[in-house]
């Protein structure tokens, strides 16, 4: 029985994340569940260590963000579930820290926030996206490329084109590796939206 | 440029603990540094991860999630329970069996030594002249006899079997013989030796009694019962017999 469990349990490991959410979300099946959490749990730890100082702290709010996860309702599709859980993380940590604090956010802790959430490139699905929908798109990449300021392209060429690290990029150019980091998001998200527009163009 | 649309999972533990401690090749780290600009939540993890090193209080903190008992794990708990209590059902009825098994291995056990009453021979009522006339330069018989009075059944087999090299048609000893062979539980041997005595002229009402003796010691109830309808017992016999009928058939 152990070893029938164990290799239903290794058969898990094999879905994907959507396949998971539909068999919890829809048959409240505990194993699918339970695989979501051993995928995340500690990544949504991590994350809390940006916002909460006590492990005590990260780790309640780490149950509380899977807490949710298991009450969102089948109507309510989940598309990216590491976005999801990083989106309702990031909100529980606000909300403890404002707690903790005792009063409203300043001006500079809402900025430490604010910063740490605008370094998500907000539309990064939509490489994803093209490449699985529009596959015909990535013949307008080089076009798009062209389109870019000169850091951004050249960085994004050495870590995309080169597999270069960040690392390796900020050694290459000589920027800064914050720097660095910067003009792959930034040149991440202006691609999309000329891709965006070239596409429409094309239509 | 094929890099930049390649999806993969998720950081692991260890995947992320050796990013951070640039323990990955090159390739490798270009690979999770890929799916960093792509993931919001590994990103920040590795900021987290980065920002705080970890001390111990955070890795039994972790250890702690592992096992921690999440609602649908407590949902489990009522599963376990179920299973639990499923698995008492089954041990009960198992155990159940397992006496009716045994009941029933030992039934027939049971029924012959509520039955079975060694087989007093003629000659142990012989007295005085008859006893001495029949008994007289028969010494393995007397000696057969003597122990078999005392229950040793082992040896009075020896000192029979000796006698009736010498006087095979002594059909008393004959039926002392498969007595004792039934005291010895030795039903086949018993059931051998009986059917031979069936030619002759021997006591109908002994031969089937000690017949359906040996076959239930054998755990042959059915037969028992056949050989029991086979003839008409008499006295006090009859009503053991009846007796045991019923027993073989409850």
């Amino acid at each position: 029985m152990k070893l029938f469990l164990r290799s239903a349990r290794r058969s898990l490991t094999d879905w994907t994340d959507e396949q998971l959410l539909a068999a919890w979300q829809e048959q409240r099946k505990e194993a699918c569940f339970q695989e979501l959490f051993n995928r995340y749990h500690h990544l949504v730890y991590k994350m809390c260590g940006r916002h909460l100082r006590q492990a005590a702290d990260r780790k309640d709010a780490t149950l509380e963000t899977f807490a949710a996860l298991m009450d969102v309702p089948a109507s309510k599709p989940i598309q990216s579930l590491p976005r999801w859980l990083y989106g309702i993380a990031r909100n529980i940590c606000i909300s403890r820290y404002r707690a903790q604090s005792a009063g409203p956010v300043l001006s500079g802790e809402e900025y430490f926030f604010e910063k740490n959430a605008g370094e998500i490139v907000e539309n990064e699905g939509l490489l994803r996206h093209i490449n699985r929908e529009h596959p015909h798109l990535s013949d307008l990449l080089p076009r798009a490329l062209n389109q870019l300021e000169n850091k951004q392209r050249q960085c994004i060429e050495l870590f995309y084109l080169e597999e270069m690290t960040y690392k390796e990029v900020s050694e290459k150019l000589g920027y800064d590796l914050k720097a660095v980091k910067s003009y792959l998001q930034n040149g991440r998200r202006k691609l999309s939206l000329i891709l965006q527009e070239l596409q429409s163009e094309r239509s | 440029m094929k890099s930049f649309f390649k999806e993969r999972p998720c950081l692991s533990e260890r995947e992320l603990q050796r990013y951070v401690s640039h323990e990955l090749s090159p390739r490798q780290a270009h690979g999770v540094e890929a799916h960093l600009l792509d993931c919001p939540l590994c990103a920040a993890a590795v900021e987290g991860f980065t920002m705080h090193p970890f001390s111990a209080e955070d890795e039994a903190a972790l250890k702690e999630l592992e096992i921690e008992e999440m609602p649908p794990r407590r949902q489990r708990a009522f599963g376990r329970i179920w299973l639990n209590r499923a698995a008492a059902v089954l041990l009960i009825l198992a155990g159940t069996y397992a006496f009716w098994q045994y009941r029933e291995a030992t039934r027939h056990q049971a029924i012959f030594a509520a039955y079975y009453d060694p087989l007093q021979p003629d000659y142990l009522n012989l007295r005085g002249a008859a006893a001495a006339n029949a008994l007289s330069g028969k010494p393995e018989l007397q000696a057969a006899l003597k122990l078999y009075k005392d229950g040793d059944y082992e040896g009075s087999i020896v000192f029979l079997e000796r006698h009736l090299n010498d006087y095979p048609q002594d059909i008393q000893a004959s039926l002392l013989l498969a007595s004792a062979l039934l005291g010895e539980w030795q039903p086949e041997r018993a059931i051998h030796l009986l059917h031979q005595l069936e030619e002759t002229d021997v006591a109908a009402a002994d031969l089937y009694w000690l017949l359906a003796l040996a076959h239930i010691q054998n755990n042959e109830l059915g037969a028992a019962e056949r050989v029991l309808n086979q003839v008409k017992f008499q006295d006090s016999r009859a009503e053991r017999a009846a007796q045991l009928e019923m027993e073989l058939n409850p």
